[in-house]
């Protein structure tokens, strides 16, 4: 092995690699890449795949990751197993989280993983700041598909440390409320209240300042977390 | 198929399938987050890659199993297989988080010195000759304009980042280590003659 030109060879080509880097890119999907990985790519696919590569420090990383040996070395704690395993009856398979703090005179959305409803649009956050557009109302309305369903949570300003909450929940394919729901209020893993989803909607009147979690069950399950902080 | 019935049970909260969904796949996951760490410079710091580990499994139940459901075997392509991409972005995200990002220009400067103290022998005068000069390098990167796409890959994985011939075979379409071996001697000769003709020539 003619290790000395390869040195030099390597140098040049950090440099030449330089020129192509993207900081962005449109990287395929974990499937794919392990297809690369294995052969199993067409010719045509495995040609795209390794022009990509040429662009693309991460894809190119995992790439050469992939060829690590995988003899295993270390054992898995039990306690590690036994948390993974337990992971499933402990977790809240859909999450809504959502920051707002009160002002003077509206509330303010500090951040949520949902979409907010403006103006009868729906758009991200993000998007949302974007544009510029003011994301401080008396009213937030925001809105999460969990599962089969629709979470629709509408925060009104009562005064300066009290919101009131209407939840409403849609079927996501036919768009009529949903029956069968029960929606739980806690603060400190203390139940505060709990209420059936009567006509698709359920209503806490008064909740003060305090971070909260709002856990939604369907036919007695739980089907997913409303995390609401309100500062 | 039957993997994809194995994952449908998981995803349906069946606790003997997640339960030998975790058993069979832990020892892949938590080795090879191991590894990866290794490759990052990272001594063997078990609360790392526990962290890593139970992060790992977190993300892939979450959302009502958005990670999990993303597996439709393309191709033939197994969970293990697939679970070893997941956990390498996976570990990758979180060194990102964990450290500040440094710009390629700031890493090619860092890695001269580097380079410069482990070639200490005579064989390398060229390299640190070239090393010392920034503007020799940006002329023969011209050399490197006119490759093919299968010796630009080969220099990438090969030369770059030291991935085994052995390992590019199914990338590059050749079916043999000598045809391999001979596709990388004639890529140098043709580097070595075209540096030649950008008046640096190498002695050794």
């Amino acid at each position: 092995m003619d290790s000395s030109i390869e040195k030099v060879i390597k140098l040049i080509y950090q440099k030449f690699r330089q020129r192509f880097a993207a900081s962005r890119l449109d990287c395929p999907d974990e499937e794919t890449i392990v297809c690369f990985c294995e052969g199993k790519l067409s010719k045509e696919a495995r040609e795209d795949f390794k022009k990509h590569i040429l662009k693309c420090e991460r894809c190119a990383q995992i790439v050469s990751l992939y060829t690590l040996d995988i003899t295993p070395e270390h054992s898995v704690p039990e306690y590690l197993l036994k948390k993974a395993k337990d992971i499933i009856d402990t977790a809240a398979p859909h999450l809504l989280e959502i920051k707002i703090v009160i002002k003077k005179k509206f509330l303010e959305l500090v951040s949520t993983n949902g979409d907010v409803i403006l103006d009868n649009q729906i758009l991200p956050l993000p998007v949302l700041r974007s544009r510029q557009i003011e994301d401080s109302r008396e009213e937030v309305e925001i809105v999460k598909e969990f599962k089969d369903s629709i979470i629709n949570i509408n925060i009104e300003k009562k005064d300066n440390s009290r919101v009131k909450l209407i939840i409403k929940i849609y079927d996501k394919n036919t768009s009529l409320p949903v029956e069968g729901f029960r929606i739980s209020l806690f603060k400190k893993e203390v139940e505060l209240e709990s209420y059936l989803v009567d006509s698709g909607k359920v209503i806490f009147d008064k909740v003060d300042l305090g971070i909260y979690d709002l856990q939604v069950f369907q036919n007695s399950n739980l089907l997913g977390l409303i995390k609401l902080e309100i500062r | 198929m039957r993997e994809i019935q194995f994952l449908k049970k998981c995803i349906k909260k069946d606790k003997s399938s997640w339960d030998k969904f975790v058993q069979v796949y832990s020892s892949l996951i938590y080795n090879y987050i191991y590894k990866i760490l290794l490759t990052r410079g990272k001594i063997f710091d078990a609360e790392m890659v526990s962290d890593i580990y139970q992060e790992l499994f977190s993300s892939l139940i979450k959302d009502d199993f958005r990670k999990l459901r993303q597996f439709k075997a393309k191709n033939g392509a197994t969970i293990a297989s697939w679970l070893r991409v997941v956990t390498i972005n996976f570990t990758l995200d979180f060194l990102r988080k964990q450290k500040p990002v440094i710009s390629l220009e700031e890493r090619l400067d860092a890695e001269i010195p580097n380079l410069r103290e482990r070639l200490p022998d005579q064989r390398v005068s060229y390299a640190d000759e070239v090393l010392l000069n920034k503007e020799k390098l940006e002329v023969l990167t011209d050399c490197l304009e006119n490759l093919d796409l299968d010796d630009k890959y080969l220099i990438e994985m090969n030369i770059y980042r030291d991935i085994s011939l052995e390992e590019l075979k199914h990338a590059l379409g050749l079916s043999s280590r000598s045809a391999i071996d001979m596709k990388k001697a004639r890529l140098i000769k043709r580097l070595r003659e075209c540096f030649k003709k950008k008046g640096y020539e190498l002695t050794v």
